[in-house]
């Protein structure tokens, strides 16, 4: 029987296959046994809202796979996404052990599986079990160096296509397949949403690209983007 | 050195913290403009920032140094290099006299393998840095 959205499902943590590659997953047999009493597996669409900025926080969930964004508001109901979550991600962690409201909201960008665990579970989780806690510290501290780089981005770039030429090199570097036409990086984002990851306007991202482009800095067939002269951005950036 | 007491903070962690941990820390004052570490440095421990603020630098490539960010009393700085083994991602230099506790990485990591506990208090540290650092992307990011 085909599983929903095509998602290869994995409902037992003890058996996952790619359990030993991600850092909060890759804990001894009891420690995943225990995981697996507390959590519970969904599969999501893409478009899926986890959780929202300023709710009080019900758990945390494990993106076992697909991608998800997490984005923050302003007061003025502006945009900024914080960071593209991938696979292996621990998501609401940081205020469910605050017990202080999400400080982002989460939305799924692919089809996902998600494993969910409720607050006072995973607090009894991390409480019983001290690994649990070490990949929990390693799987948040990745997360901060994270945030610092893009606050780097954010603060030192000179100018927004600086900003996007790095974003693109990076998404090379982390999911970039080289091919005969150069790296070639499926981009799951809107213009409107590569825009809210670099602090600007979809216009810009929009121009900017087609500036890219004539360039032949880049080339982009529907969802695939190839960066076919990498030198040329990797001069643009100097952070 | 005895931690004190605040909000959101090590001060604000549970007494036996203090206890377990006050009694390995290393004293020392800071200077206004001394560096207490600098960018792409191994960690050689953690500071507990009893008294005082640290600019946190940032450099370009190109040698231009931003502070984007501040460490205030209260705060761990060095932490989350020392759970991820990592150079450190940014400078902090002491805006004013600071007071601050360090301790060595082999012994922090020796304090937190005989004291699970701990774990406990070294997340809710790192999870406080990371909304610090939303907190700036939101006014860098103008959102």
């Amino acid at each position: 029987m085909p599983s929903p959205y095509n998602l290869e499902v994995e409902y037992n943590c003890s058996e996952c296959r790619v359990r030993a590659e991600r850092l909060f997953c890759n804990m001894t047999v009891p420690t995943v046994g225990a995981l697996d009493t507390v959590k519970f597996t969904g599969l999501y669409p893409k478009g899926s809202l986890l959780f929202v900025e300023g709710e009080e926080p019900r758990g945390v969930f494990i993106l076992c796979s697909g991608r998800a964004k997490l984005t923050t508001s302003s007061t003025e109901g502006k945009t900024l996404i914080v960071k593209i979550a991938e696979p292996g991600e621990v998501l609401g962690a940081s205020a469910t052990i605050l017990n202080k409201p999400y400080e982002v909201s989460a939305e799924t960008i692919e089809p996902s599986q998600l494993n969910f665990i409720k607050r006072e579970d995973f607090m009894k989780f991390l409480g019983g079990h001290p690994e649990a806690c070490m990949h929990t510290a390693q799987q948040l501290s990745e997360k901060y160096h994270s945030a610092q780089r893009e606050i780097r981005s954010l603060g030192l770039s000179q100018t927004t296509s600086e900003k996007l030429a790095r974003l693109l090199l990076d998404w090379s570097v982390k999911s970039g397949e080289t091919t005969t036409k150069g790296v070639r990086i499926k981009v799951l984002l809107t213009h409107e949403e590569i825009a809210q990851m670099i602090g600007t306007t979809r216009e810009t991202v929009t121009r900017l690209l087609s500036d890219f482009k004539r360039r032949k800095m880049i080339d982009v067939k529907g969802s695939s983007l190839f960066i076919t002269n990498k030198s040329g951005l990797e001069n643009m950036v100097s952070v | 050195m005895t931690a004190q007491t605040g909000a959101g903070t090590f001060q604000n962690a549970m007494p036996f913290v203090a206890d377990v941990l006050g009694p390995l820390e290393r004293p020392s004052k800071i200077g206004a403009g001394d560096v207490l570490f600098r960018e792409g440095e191994d960690p050689r421990g953690v500071y507990f920032v009893h008294d005082g603020r640290f600019d946190l630098v940032f450099s370009s490539r190109g040698g231009d140094a931003k502070p984007l960010r501040t460490a205030d009393t209260g705060q761990i700085l060095g932490l989350s290099c020392i759970v991820s083994n990592r150079p450190h991602d940014c400078s902090a230099t002491a805006k004013s006299e600071a007071t601050v506790g360090f301790i060595p990485k082999d012994e922090f990591q020796k304090v937190l393998d005989a004291n699970p506990q701990l774990w406990m208090t070294v997340l809710q540290m790192i999870s406080s840095d990371i909304g610090a650092c939303w907190d700036c992307m939101r006014s860098l990011g103008k959102c």
